[in-house]
């Protein structure tokens, strides 16, 4: 009793928060007219959907979507495990109490500010890059589409990273030290250390934030894709994702129901996902699987 | 992006059971309250400010139509976005608002109701506007919208550095169009190499559409009510056709036109990307001048007002508008969720015929938001602050709102010389056939969506001249027809023809 009682906050705003709108999926499907109300409007089937599939925009932001967190996800994790170790080898000297808060301060910038700072780079008049790194052939950055997945990637990595190593410097922190005394003592390297002991027992964390990471992989970093690349539409090839997309498309028509078509087809599609990830994780190894 | 539709979602659950809840309470006798959406400029008004306005303007309204006032200034560049907001969430009361989005966006959605039954109430406010001014209000027979009285097209001005355009020895008087213009730049652009010849008027637009699609351009391009940037389908030259216009001839050579002043170094580069306008960058002794549009007569007091810094400025007058349904894009209609809509009405009528009413909105409460000096001519100028009070700083004010609100002719300052040109150009611009033609795109609701996808993917960086159109254009045409523009014209042209049969 005392267990659910002390789950009753977090389960009451779980279902006030994220249970009780669902019943508004049925406007995805609905033809909205306010007079009429909701239940009143007229039913139209899956035409609300349609506009995500017209064009070939469809395919590049699926593309970029997909693209893109994969990526992410792979050199998320990648970055953020070694950072994590790394910062581990250095143990609790001044210098890790220093580069916490920095590795961790550009995940706390706005993405428009971060907006700011790339165009500060990047502007071709008297930006940083074309000043200072190429004088002699000036690029004008937001006309030329290929740069982008390298200038975002770069600057989701410089904005994510820190902040993702926290979990996994955490999980560190709770491996046994008796593991490495052990190791030690039988005259292990550092490097025999992290490489048998540290990224074993980081695995299971891994799995978890991989699988949380696949639920999203239809979700983008608005921001992100949206601010950065400063909205032009030269840029759209590289930097269209589902979510830019819905909102380029349905800003101007405040279509509730076509916004709730995009919402519930991301969704529907990260659930399949997860559960499509989670499957082949039971079938490797069942031990780490989600549920 | 998820949990704010997810959150539109939850909050239109709740403005359900609020609007039920409410339904019960309409007052049948008294005092309505009416809540007014108004979009201003630059600096918002103060809560104690709104608050102090609201209270005088209750005072003068209850006794006269029953009505207390309730203010809703919104920051206009975000008014659409912030106007459908509040509209989808529906748990706050919108009596009146701008439709600014298009008319038949807001019919169809059952967000505005007709004004049908309130016809008597607002019969004043349409007697003094003619039924010829309200032409773009009706959509199928029904009265939807008030339009915001005012010169509904521009004349459109090149403002300019006097003491640069003096050094190039040109005359101004002689620009009289777009294409104009180009010596001018060019002759400051060898000059004064490191300043632009021509900025923004607003972010990522130089106004080398908007100022080139009038009848200087020698052609009558009707937009049939979308704008150049959400066109999908025109009519170019009064040939009852309707025609996708970025394919059209009239399109190419203004692109083609920013594209070469791009190249010559006359535009400012990477417009289409930079938040830079042209008159911070004058008053920083970086720019030349912009081109842009305004209802009202161009004066030196007008021109050196301070928006362009220390500069002198001068200007030419290189372009006029046709008038066409767009023009009646500001204009005022009442919520679907409008608790007492006939005392909305009564009200509108008096923001078309009220003075007071309308001054006291624009211009706040005399004393505290403004003061009326020695010798003030009501018809010709503005009040002043009060000693030591700028626009930024005083509890209300809504002047610069003046070009979009009620009645313009009313307010202090518009009544004389304005009043004159304004209507001046409402009597004598170029109208276009079609006026008053609404179309209604719930058909292609889809193809819309998607076209204006396309467009914002090309359109910018096409009109900023940063894209070659003889690469960009073919595929920017291709893709436009990819994803649908045929279609809504050919649903447009239908509608059209049905319109045009209507009338003979």
């Amino acid at each position: 009793m005392p267990f659910f009682g002390l789950m009753a906050p977090a389960l009451i705003y779980i279902f006030i928060n994220n249970y009780l709108p669902m019943f508004g999926v049925f406007i995805a499907f609905k033809n909205i007219n306010y007079s009429k109300g909701i239940f009143g409007s007229d039913w139209i089937g899956f035409k609300n959907f349609e506009f995500l599939f017209k064009t070939k925009d469809a395919y590049i932001m699926l593309r970029n979507t997909l693209g893109y967190n994969l990526l992410f996800i792979v050199l998320g994790i990648v970055l953020s495990v070694s950072l994590a170790i790394l910062m581990n080898e250095i143990g609790k000297t001044l210098l890790a109490k220093i580069a916490q808060p920095i590795i961790i301060f550009p995940n706390m910038i706005s993405m428009v500010i971060v907006a700011y700072i790339g165009f500060a780079f990047l502007n071709s008049q008297t930006g940083f890059i074309n000043k200072s790194i190429l004088p002699g052939s000036p690029i004008s950055w937001y006309s030329k589409a290929q740069y982008w997945p390298y200038i975002l990637t770069v600057v989701h990595i410089w904005k994510v990273t820190g902040y993702g190593s926290i979990i996994y410097m955490a999980s560190i922190g709770g491996i046994d030290k008796e593991l490495f005394e052990a190791a030690r003592v039988d005259g292990a390297s550092r490097w025999r250390q992290i490489l048998h002991i540290t990224l074993p027992l980081l695995k299971p964390t891994v799995i978890i934030m991989v699988l949380m990471s696949i639920s999203k992989i239809f979700n983008s970093d608005f921001g992100l894709f949206y601010q950065v690349p400063m909205n032009s539409g030269v840029l759209y090839k590289t930097t269209q994702t589902i979510d830019t997309y819905v909102y380029r498309a349905l800003m101007e028509q405040s279509d509730i129901g076509m916004s709730s078509a995009a919402s519930l087809f991301q969704s529907v599609v990260g659930f399949v996902l997860v559960i499509v990830a989670n499957q082949i994780v039971a079938k490797v190894d069942a031990d780490n699987r989600l549920f | 992006m998820k949990r704010r539709f997810v959150s539109t979602l939850l909050a239109f659950v709740m403005a359900m059971v609020f609007v039920v809840s409410q339904t019960g309470m309409a007052s049948g006798e008294g005092v309505s309250t009416v809540a007014l959406y108004y979009p201003v400029y630059f600096n918002m008004p103060s809560e104690a400010g709104i608050a102090n306005v609201e209270a005088a303007l209750d005072k003068y309204l209850e006794p006269k139509i029953g009505v207390h006032i309730k203010l809703h200034p919104l920051d206009m560049f975000q008014y659409t976005d912030q106007i459908n907001l509040v509209l989808s969430a529906g748990d706050e009361q919108v009596d009146i608002f701008m439709p600014m989005a298009g008319l038949s966006n807001y019919v169809n959605k059952g967000q505005i109701i007709a004004m049908d039954d309130y016809v008597k109430e607002l019969a004043p406010a349409i007697e003094l506007m003619g039924e010829e001014f309200m032409k773009s209000s009706y959509i199928n027979g029904s009265l939807y919208s008030l339009p915001v009285y005012k010169a509904n097209t521009f004349q459109w001005y090149f403002m300019c550095r006097k003491d640069l355009a003096d050094e190039t020895g040109i005359d101004l008087s002689t620009i009289k169009s777009v294409q104009d213009l180009e010596p001018l730049l060019e002759a400051v652009h060898e000059k004064h190499p490191e300043i632009y010849p021509l900025g923004p008027t607003n972010p990522n637009d130089f106004q080398l559409v908007a100022a080139a699609d009038g009848p200087e351009c020698g052609v009558d391009i009707d937009y049939l009510g979308d704008n150049p940037d959400t066109c999908t389908g025109a009519v170019i030259g009064n040939t009852d056709k309707v025609e996708n216009f970025y394919a059209s001839d009239a399109f190419r050579e203004m692109v083609e036109r920013a594209y070469s002043w791009n190249q010559k170094g006359l535009l400012m580069p990477e417009a289409s990307v930079s938040p830079d306008i042209a008159s911070d960058l004058i008053a920083a002794g970086r720019c030349f001048g912009s081109i842009i549009g305004y209802g009202y007569p161009m004066s030196d007091a007008m021109a050196n007002s301070g928006t362009y810094g220390d500069y002198t400025m001068t200007w030419a007058e290189p372009a006029t508008d046709l008038m066409q349904s767009s023009a009646f894009n500001n204009q005022f209609s009442i919520g679907y969720n409008s608790a007492d809509p006939a005392a909305a009405a009564r009200l509108m009528n008096l923001l078309w015929t009220d003075e007071y009413v309308v001054n006291t909105i624009i211009y706040g409460l005399e004393g505290e938001d403004y003061v009326i000096p020695e010798g003030f001519d009501p018809i010709n100028s503005m009040p002043d602050y009060p000693e030591g009070m700028a626009a930024e700083t005083v509890p209300y004010q809504a002047r610069i709102s003046c070009g979009c609100f009620g009645n313009n002719f009313l307010m202090y300052g518009f009544m004389g010389d304005v009043k004159d040109f304004g209507m001046n150009l409402i009597n004598n611009s170029r109208k276009s056939q079609y006026l008053g033609f609404l179309y209604d795109g719930s058909n292609c609701k889809t193809e819309i969506t998607a076209v204006n996808t396309v467009i914002k993917q090309y359109y910018i960086s096409l009109v900023t001249g940063e894209l070659n159109p003889a690469d960009i254009l073919p595929v920017f045409i291709e893709e436009l027809e990819d994803a649908g523009i045929n279609d809504i014209i050919a649903d447009k042209q239908a509608q059209l023809d049905a319109w045009l049969a209507a009338r003979k």
